[in-house]
């Protein structure tokens, strides 16, 4: 078989993953909790995190909810989170503090550091997403809420 | 072989796709005011590749003496025809001017004249939009309207300013959005009144193909503001979404889609795609801003470009649909830097599979200039390096997810991704925890890329803003873009 004819297959494969596949998004299943539910969960855990953290903070969450599938193969939706917070005391102590509080809440927690920026990303059971970027200068926090069915 | 192909069909979450004239004629009496412009029209791009020069300029740009070659089809003098031009030329004969002749004298005509005119020649605005003239001659027409002749064109004519690259993103959003609307009318009426199926279904899938258009806009609390820069509602129709202010963003970014993309299947998910590209740029402009002031308040814009047909599974081997694309990426960005001349953003491009061959194909085979390229999934294009491509400073970077089977193919010509191609690479396969070492979220499979809180969202979006020296490789020289810091 050809690297062409190969390529072409791949590509015809490639048909019955695109769109929310793009995003590569998929979820677990949580019970009956709506969409609207599970924003509130996230919303929720940002504002106890933003508590944490101290500071003052501007909330940019956008209320339009974005596309995301279920397994197996059922449309849902989830909503975005972004806020931005003046700088921290200490940044290590920031990362520490929040790390706790997202493993107490159940929460898978990485750390990455990028350049002077200290990255925390949770991850719950059901593909919630939270991050905390952290610099000398500046502190955001944003995420996605779990993927529910459409209402 | 066939176990291969499945396991690729199953490397990323598998989702279900379907996918009167009764008007007067005027008198010719025409002097032009002011010295001539040059009347220059849209030129053809090589299909061959490697021939720069987007525009051509027409014996219209002749200045007099007047020669055979400085008069128009209809014997009128082309520099009457100039932007300067104050007086109409009769309505028989605009069928026969060039498209920037034309532009200029549909918008000298009085409301009622146009709306009449427009009607008994229905195919006006299409063939305008199919060849339209050069983006910084509609910026230059556009601004010598006065506002009443504005109002005039907007009104008459909602699709024609809704779609010329060179107009103000703001117009084009509004007349967009009458477009959108009279178009569903439209459409509700055909299924209502047609007698045949056929008509009313296709006319049926026109309007969920639109209402998906209208749900990608989101709503008048959407954070950012969204926009509709194109709108096309034939076929498989052509839109863009911008999220943010095209008119004063620092950093303008454009996501151009691959193959297997239709407006009806994918404007909600792509737009989806450049929200999440919006929201790591912003937060990464916060977190660096107060560390230089430079970047201090600046903003950003992505948009949501599906403004060509995308190949499917019939026609994926061709370039003919690249061409297309080629043509529809170099015009709208040419249109924005007309409209922007005077304050030129940052313009990226971040291209998937399919979209990253037209646009490399644009970058190659137009003159006009980007700051960054960023190319997943790609199958190539006739560029053999980043010296072939129009991109500043080779700021040109390449991702390759794992289980993708389209990098490496160099399917459409070279593969951007080796070595001899030059460009940067952009780790997507999710770098590494800091403390436990463990591999965080990589991208997986040919629609994996935009994963929230990927490694490949972030370095795309930190390419859009210009902090390429922050973008992770997956390499060892990583460990020298992160500090010290767990102290």
């Amino acid at each position: 078989m050809t690297s062409r004819v190969y390529l072409l297959l791949a590509l015809a494969g490639s048909l019955a993953v695109v769109t929310p596949a793009l995003s590569g998004c998929t979820a677990g299943n949580s019970g009956g909790e709506s969409a609207e539910s599970a924003r509130d969960r996230l919303y929720g855990l940002l504002d106890e995190t933003q508590v944490v953290l101290g500071g003052t903070w501007e909330n940019q969450d956008d209320p339009t909810s974005r596309g995301c599938v279920i397994p197996l193969f059922t449309e849902g939706e989830m909503y975005p989170a972004l806020r931005v917070g003046t700088p921290p005391a200490r940044v290590a102590a920031a990362v520490a503090s929040v790390t706790t509080l997202w493993r107490t809440r159940g929460y898978t927690v990485d750390e990455a550091a990028i350049d002077t920026v200290r990255e925390v990303q949770a991850e719950g059971v059901n593909g919630e997403i939270a991050i905390l970027r952290v610099s000398a200068e500046a502190m955001t926090l944003h995420g996605e809420s779990e993927c529910r069915p459409l209402g | 072989m066939l176990l291969e192909v499945a396991a690729i069909l199953y490397t990323s979450a598998p989702v279900t796709v379907a996918e009167a004239i009764g008007v007067h004629k005027t008198s010719v009496i025409v002097v032009a005011s002011g010295p001539l412009t040059s009347d220059l029209e849209r030129g053809e791009a090589s299909g061959t590749g490697g021939v720069v020069g987007s525009y051509v300029p027409s014996a219209q740009s002749v200045q007099p003496p007047l020669i055979a070659s400085d008069v128009s089809p209809s014997g009128i003098p082309n520099r009457f025809l100039s932007a300067a031009a104050t007086t109409r030329v009769p309505l028989d004969t605009l069928p026969t001017l060039s498209k920037g002749s034309l532009l200029r004298q549909l918008g000298l005509l009085p409301e009622q004249t146009l709306t009449a005119y427009l009607a008994a020649h229905p195919s006006t605005v299409t063939d305008l939009l199919a060849a339209p003239p050069a983006a910084r001659d509609v910026t230059t027409w556009w601004s010598g309207l006065s506002d009443s002749a504005r109002d005039t064109v907007n009104t008459a004519a909602p699709q024609l300013i809704g779609n010329l690259d060179g107009i103000p993103a703001s117009i084009r959003n509004d007349a967009n959005q009458v477009w959108l609307e009279q178009s569903i009318t439209a459409l509700k009426t055909t299924v209502e009144s047609s007698p045949g199926r056929a008509v009313a279904a296709e006319s049926t899938r026109q309007i969920h193909m639109l209402d998906e258009v209208n749900s990608a806009l989101g709503t008048n609390d959407s954070v950012p503001q969204r926009s509709l820069l194109s709108l096309d509602v034939e076929g498989q129709g052509r839109a863009a979404v911008v999220l943010g202010d095209l008119a004063t963003a620092d950093y303008v970014t454009y996501l151009i889609p691959g193959m297997f993309f239709t407006v009806e299947g994918q404007i909600n998910d792509w737009t989806d795609d450049a929200a999440r590209i919006y929201d790591e740029q912003v937060s990464w402009l916060n977190l660096i801003g107060d560390n230089d002031p430079a970047e201090a308040g600046k903003t950003v814009a992505v948009v949501s470009w599906m403004g060509y047909e995308t190949p499917n599974l019939t026609n994926i081997g061709s370039l003919e649909l690249a061409k297309v694309g080629r043509d529809a990426i170099a015009d709208v960005v040419r249109g924005l830097l007309s409209e922007r001349a005077e304050n030129e953003p940052h313009i990226t491009i971040i291209a998937h599979s399919y979209g990253s061959t037209a646009t490399m194909m644009a970058l190659s085979e137009y003159s006009f200039e980007i700051d960054a390229l960023a190319v997943i999934g790609s199958p190539g294009s006739a560029a053999q390096s980043v010296d072939d491509l129009n991109v500043r400073n080779g700021n040109v970077w390449v991702g390759e997810a794992a289980w993708d089977p389209v990098p490496n193919s160099a399917f459409f010509g070279s593969d951007p991704g080796s070595p001899e191609f030059g460009a940067h690479h952009l780790g997507v396969e999710g770098g590494v925890d800091l403390i436990t070492n463990e591999m965080l979220s990589a991208s997986v499979g040919h629609n994996g890329y935009f994963g929230a809180g990927s490694e490949s969202v972030r370095n795309l979006a930190l390419i859009g803003i210009g902090q390429s020296q922050l973008v992770t490789d997956g390499t060892p020289k990583d460990t020298s873009k992160t500090l010290a810091l767990l102290n």
